[in-house]
């Protein structure tokens, strides 16, 4: 099965992670979607560059979930639930996310015209994640759930960026970034219980 | 030897080691702040391009450092603005001798300077949004010390300051491709509006410039007070390095225009939210969003460069000075709501003058620090057109309105206060916040020492970015 094949999949894929990291009360569940999201990433980005670069994504957004885990072994506390006892946030979540899907199905061939090499499946799952992103965004106070929310929306961006710019040292730059935001998260979560004696 | 690896790496690596040293902060105060003076002595002093002889040694000091096929660039006729930015960060560390800071304060402030001096010489100029983003991530560790939780202030700071990241790349792309095929009106405004975008995110431009204010109001006012007047006075920079490098900006869009109206907007926000306040904190945040329109304002003028250096010092000054005031009275008060902190300028009446005069001065009130820059862009306005020059003034009014509540409510207790045994601020602080108080009287009365020098450098902003 080719590259090209797969690409629908991986948007869809990656729709179903960013879901799963606005619905989940646990943190081990959000970090592992979040291992997740990059795996349908490198394959949107698999379709533009080649797999030795691509790979970059992969292995820098699983070593964000990384550091952010590491941030949340011993802080457990740090991790709010805020859905609620009852179902309605839940399902207020699930609906955005369905509009948010209805919205970059619709703005995919807007899109399309601006970025020519990409791909509908590309542009389709950028929009979704940077959409999923900004919710997410909006709806939390939680450190560690911000840079969820911002590697989201970056994953999002470098998935239509990727198709546009090739300099190999301006993406990894941007995978120093989704690196930085992970540690600043981490960093965020634990800093209040970490004194300086 | 090049340039950049001595204004650039050597502060990188300096900052890198006193992460190190947060314990011992007087010495690595001493050692940062030594450094950021012989920096802007060697940027005042040395040529780059010629032979530089030390001892029996001779060496030539190239302009350019490249990495992986980019370039970082620092050229003899931006080294003026790199010794000022030096000397600025000089200045906010002396005064942060004398206040509790976060540990890690010194370490990273120098990071940040030596980092967001790398955006502004790094070639494609596409690369400096990555860049002003590791700076910020810098900052977001500055706003929350070890053992402080992080408040919601500087969530939003990230966000914001994050979300403007993609914006200014795609603008980047957008305009490389103009280089290459000149003439395409429509990529050309895509770019304006993704550039735009991007830098109301990092500047805090109306209606996102809520991070600010909610900084001021819980975050330590010294390091929110750094930190903006510096995203302010250098990253500025970067958005002007792009309208240099990429003319057809201007010639297409009437960008000065658009400038201009975003400064209006600014300074009446500012100025009209900064009189309902009942926060001194706030206050000083709408203090920075009148500032930040007045930034605008002077880079929307044909001189604009000039003033644009020109409002650098009395600007650091004055946030400085209110800035070390209101760490001063934070140890004391659990926050700067007017009900809590009334009546405090009588027992603390040095750090209260400090706060009122500051504030005064970036009023523009005359014999102040800010009067004579202001005056200037003031009477520049008008003649560009007397409303323009009319709004500036009523966000300075408004500033003016919220400085007086912030005196009436310092000096009327509800009754007069019991003194007790720990009086005032401190001999250190007093000391500290007389000479700035001095320093904004002098700025005030004799403008003729610091302006000329200061405009002077805006003959290097053109060349900025090649």
């Amino acid at each position: 099965m080719s590259l090209t094949a797969v690409a629908p999949y991986a948007a869809a894929w990656v729709g179903i992670t960013g879901l799963i990291l606005l619905i989940s009360r646990d943190w081990r569940v959000s970090l592992s979607a979040l291992g997740a999201q990059y795996v349908g990433v490198f394959l949107l980005i698999s379709l533009v560059w080649p797999i030795e670069f691509a790979v970059i994504k992969l292995v820098s957004g699983w070593i964000s979930a990384a550091v952010l885990g590491m941030g949340l072994v011993d802080q457990s506390r740090a991790w709010a639930d805020e859905l609620g006892r009852w179902m309605s946030g839940t399902f207020f979540r699930v609906f955005i996310a369905g509009f948010m899907a209805f919205l970059a199905f619709v703005l995919t061939p807007i899109v399309g015209d601006l970025v020519l090499r990409a791909s509908d499946a590309q542009i389709f799952g950028a929009i979704l994640l940077i959409g999923l992103g900004v919710f997410h965004l909006g709806l939390t106070v939680q450190p560690i759930r911000v840079a969820l929310g911002l590697l989201t929306l970056l994953s999002g961006f470098e998935i239509i960026y990727a198709t546009m710019e090739t300099s190999l040292l301006l993406n990894g730059m941007l995978a120093i970034v989704t690196l930085g935001l992970a540690l600043t998260g981490s960093y965020l979560n634990t800093a209040s219980v970490v004194g300086v004696d | 030897m090049n340039s950049p690896l001595i204004w650039i790496l050597l502060p990188g690596i300096v900052a890198l080691i006193l992460v190190f040293l947060y314990r011992y902060q007087i010495v690595s105060s001493i050692i940062a702040i030594s450094l950021s003076f012989i920096l802007a002595g060697l940027a005042w002093g040395l040529k780059i391009g010629e032979v530089v002889m030390v001892g029996s040694w001779a060496f030539i000091i190239e302009d350019q450092f490249t990495i992986l096929g980019r370039s970082f660039v620092i050229t003899n006729l931006v080294l003026p603005q790199i010794a000022i930015f030096y000397l600025l960060f000089a200045f906010w560390n002396v005064g942060a001798l004398v206040i509790s800071k976060p540990p890690l304060f010194t370490s990273l402030s120098l990071a940040s300077i030596a980092i967001l001096i790398s955006a502004l010489s790094v070639q494609p100029i596409l690369f400096a949004a990555l860049l002003l983003e590791v700076a910020v991530l810098i900052f977001v560790l500055m706003l929350t010390p070890m053992g402080q939780s992080v408040i919601r202030g500087t969530l939003r700071f990230l966000t914001y300051q994050t979300l403007g990241v993609p914006f200014i790349l795609l603008a980047g792309w957008f305009l490389s491709g103009i280089e290459l095929q000149a003439g395409n009106t429509q990529d050309i405004v895509r770019a304006a509006v993704f550039l735009g975008l991007g830098f109301s995110f990092h500047l805090g431009i109306f209606p996102l410039h809520s991070w600010i204010p909610m900084l001021t109001e819980t975050a330590h006012p010294y390091v929110t007070s750094y930190v903006v007047t510096t995203l302010l006075s250098i990253g500025i920079l970067i958005p002007v390095g792009f309208m240099q490098r990429y003319p057809s900006l201007n010639e297409n869009i009437n960008l000065l225009e658009i400038l201009r109206l975003i400064g209006i907007l600014m300074a009446l926000v500012g100025g009209v939210w900064a009189t309902f306040q009942r926060d001194l904190g706030r206050v000083l945040g709408f203090a920075m969003i009148v500032e930040i329109g007045r930034t605008f304002l002077a880079i929307s003028l044909a001189n604009g460069d000039r003033l644009l250096f020109g409002l650098l010092f009395p600007r650091a000054l004055s946030f400085g000075v209110w800035a070390m005031c209101l760490t001063i009275l934070r140890s004391h008060v659990e926050n700067f709501r007017f009900h809590t902190i009334q009546g405090l300028g009588r027992k603390y009446w040095v750090a209260g003058t400090g706060i009122v005069l500051a504030n005064f001065s970036l009023v523009g009130i005359p014999t102040l620090a800010g009067f004579p820059i202001y005056s200037i862009l003031w009477e520049q306005l008008a003649v560009e057109g007397i409303w323009i020059s009319l709004a500036a003034i009523v966000g300075s009014a408004g500033l003016m309105v919220g400085g007086l509540r912030s005196f009436a409510v310092l000096v009327m207790g509800p009754d007069e206060l019991e003194l007790s045994e720990e009086q005032g601020e401190g001999f250190f602080h007093s000391v500290m916040i007389m000479v700035g108080i001095c320093a904004i009287f002098l700025m005030g009365i004799f403008p003729q020492w610091f302006i000329p020098a200061l405009t002077s450098i805006s003959a290097a902003i053109s060349t900025t970015v090649p």
